[in-house]
């Protein structure tokens, strides 16, 4: 439909139609003190103005070297991601899902939801979702609509956010989440699942690594939760998977997390996609859109959208989902992303970044004031490091020297001051590393 | 369009095969061929009371997903557990394999208002 402005004849049959007399009295029913007086917005700018506008503003940004993860993380983004996911038939198109004028974005995400299932092992991927936090919630709703149960155990290790995002969800529902502290190790014991898990439990879920970096033991703690018939929800870093066991492997029943990693930039929080898979005889209460593959008449080879029909846009009241968003455009980064490393690469990316944060783990602990939180403990690229010096000098000393450093777990639990959480990806170089111990050293 | 004379209908495309004190229940021919392929269909449990008209089963075809309405009150008896497995069958054999569920019906007076063949014809 074209753009059709209005004129005051318009605006006064429209009116009428409301049975009002003017715009005003449309309003009427807000009061008044709740009315913004004036809006603060300045005129138009012409192109030359805004682009020197955005460009002062742009020159703000410090370009940092980053030691930080806790969620999002700093990887390397090969060209080849951007330069296919720019182009305009994916950039573009809007719910481009008719199987008769979409086959190329069908089988993106066919091809995507493939990698998944390969990586995480489990038999049904959906197309993706809004991201790793609703993923996780997502997956606590699927746990407590298959087993009609109401107790769902969380691990304290989970992301905080995710944490916070599961209450959310959860908030107005007969359901009850109960926390699982980690032990001095970092890691959830299974004596602690076994003290809160009964036959009520819907579900127990499960971060490795957790957000203290930690591997947990996930195969002890889902032959718990399969004792008393309760789901297994491994949260899991998609790249991790190259190297350690995969989900299917210890008996998940779902497995979610955030797909950021998978050649998705950091950018302020978002947009980045949540995956999910589950095993088979799960996929009917599955939240969110799955690609199949088909044959039309001919036989031919097809992709459509199945289980569609679950979405709210057809079936709102009985929708398994409120969001049912496929961050698509994401979701095939990913899979250029994945089908660009290949196995074997992929595999050596993760090698990497477990070498590189070994490193830096080794050489950090053994400085004066500094040593490891989780002796022992298996990690991928981060890792705890427990300090007598002061956290926030350190971090002020470092942002002067152009370097994001490690979270403070202050912020994430009171007992954890002292505590940093470092990460370490393939993009830091040995330089970097080394720098940055230099720093901390004399800190 | 097949429509078996000795069956009893609904405006809402279910169909009723009374057998003693139970009516067998499916969707005629004509609502599988309208919703197309059906993918997967969810039964009710075993022993659930329900209530004529209100909402007993969910069929799902590749187009959208449909309620299915108990024809009559009464207590659901059996339900059809191929159809997990094959919910084709729906599509393939609407009155006899791909029945829903039979109900053990509380009031033979809900019999009487549904619809014979010949009136269910006129409605489509």
């Amino acid at each position: 439909m074209e753009y059709t402005s209005q004129n005051k004849k318009d605006l006064q049959s429209m009116l009428e139609s409301c049975g009002v007399k003017s715009v005003e009295e449309l309003f009427n029913v807000i009061p008044q003190e709740l009315r913004a007086k004036q809006l603060d917005i300045s005129g138009g700018k012409t192109e030359q103005e805004l682009l020197t506008l955005f460009k002062n503003l742009s020159e703000k940004n410090k370009t940092l070297v980053s030691f930080r993860g806790a969620g999002i993380y700093d990887h390397h983004i090969p060209s080849l991601v951007g330069e296919v996911t720019s182009r305009s038939e994916f950039w573009t198109a809007y719910t481009p899902y008719q199987a008769e004028a979409s086959q190329g974005t069908l089988q993106a995400i066919f091809e995507y939801q493939s990698f998944i299932c390969a990586l995480t092992g489990l038999d049904v991927s959906n197309a993706s979702l809004y991201d790793g936090a609703t993923a996780v919630a997502e997956a606590a709703l699927l746990a407590l609509r298959v087993s009609g149960k109401k107790k769902i155990l969380i691990s304290n290790a989970l992301n905080p956010q995710y944490i916070q995002t599961v209450k959310t969800y959860l908030e107005n529902s007969a359901a009850n989440i109960i926390l699982i502290d980690t032990s001095a190790s970092g890691a959830v014991e299974s004596s602690a699942i076994d003290a809160a898990i009964d036959e009520n439990t819907a579900a127990v879920i499960i971060q490795s690594p957790n957000y203290l970096g930690v591997v947990e033991n996930m195969s002890a703690l889902s032959a718990l939760a399969k004792n008393k018939n309760a789901l297994f929800i491994a949260v899991v870093n998609p790249l991790s998977l190259a190297v350690f066991q995969s989900p299917s492997e210890y008996g998940a029943d779902i497995a979610v997390g955030e797909g950021q990693p998978l050649g998705i930039p950091q950018s302020a929080g978002g947009a980045t996609f949540g995956f999910m898979s589950v095993r088979k005889g799960l996929e009917w209460k599955m939240p969110g859109r799955i690609v199949g593959q088909t044959v039309d008449k001919n036989g031919k080879r097809g992709f459509v959208l199945t289980l569609q029909s679950r979405e709210q846009h057809i079936r709102r009241e009985k929708a398994t989902s409120n969001i049912c968003t496929n961050a698509s455009l994401n979701a095939l980064a990913a899979c250029v992303y994945m089908s660009g490393w290949g196995n074997e690469n992929f595999k050596k990316l993760a090698e990497t970044n477990i070498s590189k944060a070994r490193y830096a783990f080794n050489k950090i602990k053994n400085l004066d004031g500094f040593k490891a939180k989780f002796a022992g403990a298996v990690f991928f690229n981060e890792f705890v490091i427990e300090t007598v010096k002061d956290v926030k000098k350190i971090n002020k000393i470092l942002l002067k020297n152009k370097i994001l450093g490690p979270l403070d777990l202050a912020q994430y639990n009171k007992n954890f001051a002292g505590n940093l959480l470092f990460c370490v990806t393939e993009q830091r170089t040995k330089a970097e590393i080394d720098n940055l111990v230099e720093i901390l050293a004399k800190a | 369009m097949n429509i078996p004379a000795d069956l009893k209908y609904t405006k809402t495309h279910e169909w009723v095969k009374v057998e003693g004190n139970k009516a067998k229940v499916g969707i005629t021919d004509f609502a599988q061929h309208e919703i197309t392929d059906v993918v997967h269909v969810e039964l009710p449990e075993i022993g659930r009371t329900v209530k004529k008209n209100q909402p007993a089963a969910v069929v799902e075809s590749v187009k959208s997903a449909f309620d299915i309405y108990t024809p009559v009150s009464g207590k659901i008896a059996e339900v059809n557990e191929d159809l997990s497995g094959a919910p084709e069958l729906i599509n393939n054999s609407p009155y006899e394999k791909g029945y829903l569920f039979t109900v053990e019906f509380s009031d033979a007076e809900e019999l009487a208002n549904l619809l014979s063949a010949e009136d269910y014809k006129k409605t489509i």
